[in-house]
């Protein structure tokens, strides 16, 4: 089998898989084994036809039509998988800018916080229904506040982490990884909590968390894109 | 005869897919061969459709699978070898038993006893 046959089978995969809203592992699973599926079909079908060609239109057609299967991987996909993929999606890709990562950093953490911080205030209120000078306080403490603080946060992390993994993640996905990742990563985990109080722990989570994601993300290109 | 078409296959192919588990452990290729050994050629099913009816029974606990040692062929990825759990044997035991009870309704209704 040539490349360009390897090449056209990954395609056929690839078009049933993508769109599957699943988590990077399970669709990663999903490729290899459809791939493996097929490429044996191909083989099977060049041995019988003695043409690679026609042995690959026969696998095509024996695999069946890439869009219907993408409903019915979708719908072996376990709901929690699906929100799980959802929360993927909000994380690091290594193919977008840095500012992209920020403001979805940033519109998170504005939702995390308008729900939070009203029941905080609620709470130390006794659950009280507050007056309207005391909702308005309320309000503002969020919008102007916490939020904006917290969001600034992960907006100076995600520029500043983004291009790091940038350069790092190649090798953290190479086959080169496993000592040279590991000691990298401690390395920056280590500095990142060297910074004051839960700044630097926050920064050494969000860090292992993003290079997890970026070493799946760069499997995947080295793969499949 | 004719050729039974996945549209008609849908409804029983996880228990047929059980069926064929229980001949022993085997992965997605070797599965649709059982199943084509045993209905002489005529089922005519969408091979990638085997993937999503695997992955339903797995997350339900009926089969359970390990991905294989090596890849497969020279440029192959690696399959995954599927084999059925006590639960999946409860549960074609079960299968079996509804689907005599179907055949056996049906075919009364339609009068043409099996």
């Amino acid at each position: 089998m040539n490349d360009v046959i390897l090449r056209e089978l990954k395609t056929v995969v690839e078009r049933a898989v993508r769109p599957v809203r699943a988590t990077m592992t399970r669709k990663r699973r999903m490729r290899e084994e459809l791939l493996a599926h097929l490429t044996a079909v191909f083989e099977e079908e060049a041995e019988r036809l003695g043409n690679e060609q026609a042995a690959l239109e026969q696998a095509k057609q024996r695999f069946g039509d890439p869009g219907e299967l993408t409903t019915q991987l979708q719908q072996a996909v376990p709901r929690l998988c699906r929100c799980r993929s959802i929360l993927e999606n909000m994380g690091y890709r290594p193919s977008e800018p840095a500012w992209h990562l920020a403001v979805r950093h940033f519109l998170v953490m504005l939702l995390i916080y308008s729900l939070w911080l009203p029941m905080m205030l609620a709470f130390e209120n006794n659950w009280e229904i507050p007056g309207p000078v005391e909702a308005q306080r309320i309000i503002a403490l969020v919008l102007v506040g916490a939020v904006l603080l917290v969001a600034l946060f992960n907006v100076i992390l995600s520029v500043v982490l983004a291009p790091l993994l940038n350069k790092i993640g190649p090798v953290l996905a190479s086959k080169r990884r496993g000592r040279i990742s590991l000691v990298v990563l401690c390395g920056l985990a280590v500095l990142c909590g060297l910074l004051p109080h839960f700044t630097g722990v926050g920064a050494a989570v969000l860090f292992i968390l993003m290079a997890r994601q970026a070493v799946k993300q760069w499997h995947y290109q080295a793969d499949w894109a | 005869m004719k050729a039974i078409r996945g549209d008609k296959l849908r409804g029983h192919l996880e228990t047929m897919v059980l069926a064929a588990l229980q001949r022993g452990e085997a992965h997605g290729l070797e599965i649709l061969r059982r199943l084509d050994a045993v209905g002489c050629g005529l089922l005519r099913l969408k091979e990638g459709s085997l993937y999503p009816a695997l992955y339903r029974l797995e997350a339900a606990g009926k089969v359970e699978a390990d991905w294989e040692d090596q890849p497969h062929g020279r440029r192959g990825a690696r399959r995954r070898i599927y084999r059925l759990t006590s639960k999946g044997k409860r549960e074609l035991a079960k299968g079996r038993a509804e689907w005599a009870s179907f055949v056996r309704i049906i075919g009364a209704v339609v009068g043409a006893q099996a």
